[in-house]
């Protein structure tokens, strides 16, 4: 076969393995029960990102995505803020005044959840940053059970680290 | 035993097809079924527009099971080696871009939960310029149009 009629062959053939791939991946995409939008939010100025998937937990209806905001609510005692990463993370550093509740251990904390709170209260919950969703999985399920002021940090540790504001750390 | 032409037995051709598809084959599974987790990872080496960054983690995934899947199968060997070679390509200058400007990030190579961090970055460069390296072997060893 000459070398031109080859190139094309193989021209042509990944061409085909392209277009088999894109329709594939998108009928699955369509049907699948952990298929994701086609455009996500990924702008970091808008919240937390997320690729807007069917079992999607981010809402940023209850972010609040305003450091100095955050700070005032904490200097006031308005709210009570919960910080849902790991325990030894939390110990690391953590914002003032907040209280170590990791996702992964929800069943666990959860009890002592309802020992520190009613479900009335004023909660802000919070994780790593921008690109973590743990803070908003957590705040659906409290509101999943009937919590009424609910919200969430959009920010997480890492901005607030950034603006310099005071961080706590348990020593060990 | 066969040889092939630059004399080296047959089984190393098969044995690199083998590694370099069924690497890609299982390097596809598990973003296939968490699109959402890989989107957040390439979202993460911070080079992707937002408005692709969704398609790509649709996508990607099943071109890397489709090419593997064609390269051990030997259903188009020649294109979908083009293709292995090609997101080889395409991650090395990705991973060695992020490690040039000290970006941190996750690599997301072969599980969307086992992520890595910016430590394990290298030998991912290492282990990627190795696999680019079989697939040139591979190339080499495919029908070339002027021994046709």
């Amino acid at each position: 076969m000459p070398a031109e009629a080859m190139i094309k062959k193989d021209y042509y053939g990944v061409l085909i393995l392209m277009v088999i791939a894109i329709v594939l991946s998108l009928g699955v995409n369509h049907f699948s029960s952990s298929g994701i939008a086609l455009i996500g939010q990924w702008d970091g100025e808008k919240g937390v990102v997320t690729a807007k998937s069917k079992q999607d937990t981010v809402d940023s209806e209850i972010e609040i995505n305003n450091p100095l905001r955050v700070r005032q609510m904490i200097d006031k005692g308005e709210v009570v803020v919960l910080d849902v990463r790991s325990k030894d993370v939390y110990d690391a550093g953590h914002l003032p005044g907040a209280f170590s509740f990791p996702l992964a251990e929800f069943d666990a904390v959860f009890p002592k959840l309802l020992d520190l709170v009613k479900k009335d209260s004023a909660i802000l919950v919070y994780c790593s940053g921008i690109d973590c969703s743990d803070s908003h999985t957590f705040a659906g399920q409290l509101l999943a059970f009937k919590f009424t002021q609910v919200r969430v940090y959009a920010g997480g540790f890492r901005e607030w680290q950034e603006m310099g504001f005071e961080i706590e750390k348990n020593e060990k | 035993m066969k040889n092939n032409k630059q004399g080296w037995p047959n089984w190393i051709h098969w044995l690199l097809r083998l590694l370099l598809g069924l690497t890609f084959i299982w390097a596809s599974l598990d973003k296939m079924v968490n699109p959402g987790d890989f989107a957040r990872i390439i979202y993460g080496y911070g080079v992707f527009p937002g408005i692709g960054i969704n398609i790509i983690a649709i996508v990607l995934p099943y071109v890397e099971f489709l090419a593997g899947t064609c390269l051990v199968t030997g259903i188009a060997p020649r294109p979908s080696l083009l293709i292995i070679n090609g997101l080889l390509a395409a991650f090395i200058f990705l991973i060695g871009f992020n490690l040039f400007r000290g970006h941190a990030f996750d690599c997301g190579c072969f599980s969307v939960t086992d992520t890595q961090g910016t430590e394990a970055a290298w030998s991912l460069l290492v282990r990627d310029l190795l696999l680019l390296l079989a697939g040139g072997y591979l190339w080499t060893q495919f029908k070339r149009p002027d021994n046709t």
